[in-house]
C-alpha cells in the first residue's frame, strides 16, 4: 500500500459556529471533515464549557479535515482566523502531517 | 404581599433552585446529564404550549390573542430598547455590544420564569386568558432583533472589529425556528386542533410529571447559576443594581399593557412576569454569541441567571401579581 502525505488541519472553537467553519470548509473544496463534540478546555479567555444541554451555548467543537495541499490547509486557516477567530471566538487552528492512503479522496 | 413573598420563597420550586446554588458552591459533583437538562426544558414548554392550546380550543380563538400578539411584540421591542438606553448611558456606560447582549437577555422570554408563573397562577387557582403563554415567540425574537439592531447602529458608530456578519434576516429565522418557539406554538396548535379529546391518551403524563420535573429543573438552573457565581465577580455595583431593578421597570410595563388590552388578573400576571419581567438565559446567550461576538457572554448570562431569574422568582411574581389586582382594580 502506497502513503502519500497530506494535511490534516484542526479547528478547536466554540460550537457557535461551527456551520460557519464548515461552510468554509466546504466552500474550499475539501472532500470531508469530522465533528467532535462534548469538547472542554481552556484558553486564553478561559470561556467555560456548557449550559445544562439547553442550548449550545458554551459547548465547543473540535473539527478535523484532512486535504492534499499545503495551500487548501492554509487557505482554510486563513479564512477561519481571519473572520471568526481573531478578537470574536475563542479558538485554535493548527496543521499536522498526515500519511494518507488514498491520496485521490483528498 | 408580604406572606406571598414569604409563601413563594419557600415554595418547593424556590427551594430546589437554593439547593441547586448551594450544591455548587459546596462544590458538590451533583450535575445533571447534558441529555436530561435538555429533555426536561422540552418537556415543559411541550406542557405548557399543549395545555394552552387545549384551553384556547376549549374558549375558542378570538382577536384578543392577535392584539395579544401585536403588544407582546411591541412590548419585548419596548424592553430592548430601554434597557439599551440605560446600559448605554453615562450611569452604566457599556459599550454596544454588552449593552446589546445584556438588552436583548433582559427583553427576550425566561422559559423557566414562564414556566414559574404559569404555576404560581395555577397553584392559586387564578384563571387566566390561556393563550398568554403563546405570546412567548413574540415578545422573545421582537426584544433579541431590537436589541441586535440596537447594537449594530451603536458599533457603526465607532469602527468595529467585533462585528458579525449575520445578517437581520438569519437571525430572525434562527429565533423563529428556535426549538423554544416550534415547540411551544407547535404543541400550542396541536393542542388547539386535537382539543381535549383528541389530547385525553396523552395529557395523563404532562399533567402529573409537570410540577415534579418543574422542582427537577429548578435544582439544575440553581447548580448552574451557582457555578457560574464567581463570573459576576469584579462587576460594577451598577450593573448589578441594573439586573435588580431592570426587572421590575419590564413587569410594570408589561402589567399596564396586558390590563390595557383586557386580560384578566391571572393573564396579566403571567403576560408581566412570566413574559416581559423574566430574562432568557438558555435562548439568548447562544443567539447573543452568534449576532454579538464582542459582548462577554459571562455578564449577560450572569446578570440573567444569578442576579435577574433568583429576584424574578422570589419576589417578581408576587410583584406582578398584585400590580394585577392593582391595575386591574382601576381599569
Amino acid at each position: 500500500m502506497e502513503l502519500t502525505t497530506a494535511k490534516k488541519l484542526v479547528v478547536i472553537t466554540e460550537a457557535a459556529i461551527e456551520t460557519d467553519v464548515l461552510r468554509i470548509i466546504d466552500k474550499q473544496g475539501a472532500r470531508g471533515y469530522t465533528i467532535y463534540r462534548g469538547i472542554a478546555g481552556k484558553g486564553s479567555r478561559g470561556i467555560r464549557s456548557g449550559s445544562g444541554g439547553m442550548s449550545t451555548f458554551g459547548e465547543n467543537v473540535r473539527i478535523e479535515t484532512v486535504v492534499a495541499t499545503e495551500e487548501k490547509a492554509k487557505a482554510i486557516m486563513e479564512l477561519i482566523i481571519n473572520n471568526y477567530l481573531a478578537n470574536k471566538y475563542a479558538g485554535l487552528v493548527y496543521l499536522e502531517d498526515v500519511q494518507v492512503a488514498r491520496i485521490a479522496k483528498f | 404581599m408580604l406572606d406571598l413573598i414569604i409563601q413563594n420563597i419557600l415554595s418547593v420550586f424556590t427551594m430546589f433552585f437554593a439547593l441547586g446554588v448551594l450544591a455548587a458552591i459546596v462544590k458538590s459533583d451533583l450535575k445533571f446529564p447534558d441529555a436530561a437538562g435538555a429533555t426536561m426544558g422540552i418537556f415543559l414548554l411541550a406542557a405548557i404550549g399543549l395545555r394552552a392550546g387545549v384551553a384556547v380550543s376549549k374558549v375558542g380563538l378570538d382577536e384578543k390573542v392577535l392584539i395579544g400578539a401585536a403588544a407582546a411584540t411591541l412590548v419585548g421591542a419596548l424592553l430592548a430598547f430601554i434597557s439599551y438606553n440605560v446600559l448605554s448611558s453615562k450611569f452604566i456606560g457599556l459599550d454596544p455590544s454588552n449593552a446589546g447582549s445584556v438588552a436583548g437577555h433582559f427583553g427576550a422570554v425566561s422559559s423557566a420564569t414562564l414556566v414559574m408563573s404559569v404555576t404560581f397562577v395555577e397553584d392559586m387557582q387564578i384563571p387566566y386568558d390561556a393563550f398568554v403563554p403563546g405570546l412567548y415567540p413574540f415578545m422573545d425574537t421582537a426584544a433579541l432583533v431590537t436589541a441586535i439592531v440596537l447594537a449594530r447602529m451603536g458599533m457603526r458608530k465607532s469602527p468595529q472589529v467585533n462585528a458579525s456578519d449575520h445578517s437581520i434576516k438569519e437571525i430572525l429565522i434562527e429565533s423563529l425556528t428556535a426549538r423554544t418557539t416550534i415547540l411551544l406554538i407547535g404543541c400550542l396548535a396541536v393542542g388547539f386542533i386535537a382539543g381535549v379529546s383528541g389530547t385525553k391518551k396523552v395529557m395523563p403524563l404532562f399533567d402529573s410529571l409537570f410540577h415534579g420535573v418543574t422542582a427537577l429543573f429548578m435544582l439544575e438552573i440553581g447548580v448552574l447559576a451557582g457555578q457560574r457565581l464567581i463570573e459576576l465577580k469584579g462587576v460594577s455595583k451598577f450593573i448589578i443594581g441594573f439586573g435588580i431593578f431592570m426587572p421590575f421597570i419590564n413587569i410594570l410595563i408589561g402589567a399596564i399593557v396586558a390590563t390595557a388590552i383586557g386580560l384578566c388578573p391571572g393573564g396579566v400576571t403571567i403576560f408581566a412576569i412570566g413574559l416581559a419581567g423574566g430574562c432568557s438565559f438558555i435562548s439568548a446567550p447562544i443567539v447573543m454569541r452568534t449576532a454579538l461576538p464582542g459582548a462577554n457572554p459571562s455578564l449577560s448570562l450572569g446578570l440573567a441567571l444569578i442576579v435577574a431569574f433568583p429576584f424574578n422568582i422570589a419576589f417578581g411574581i408576587p410583584f406582578a401579581y398584585q400590580l394585577a389586582l392593582i391595575l386591574g382594580n382601576y381599569f
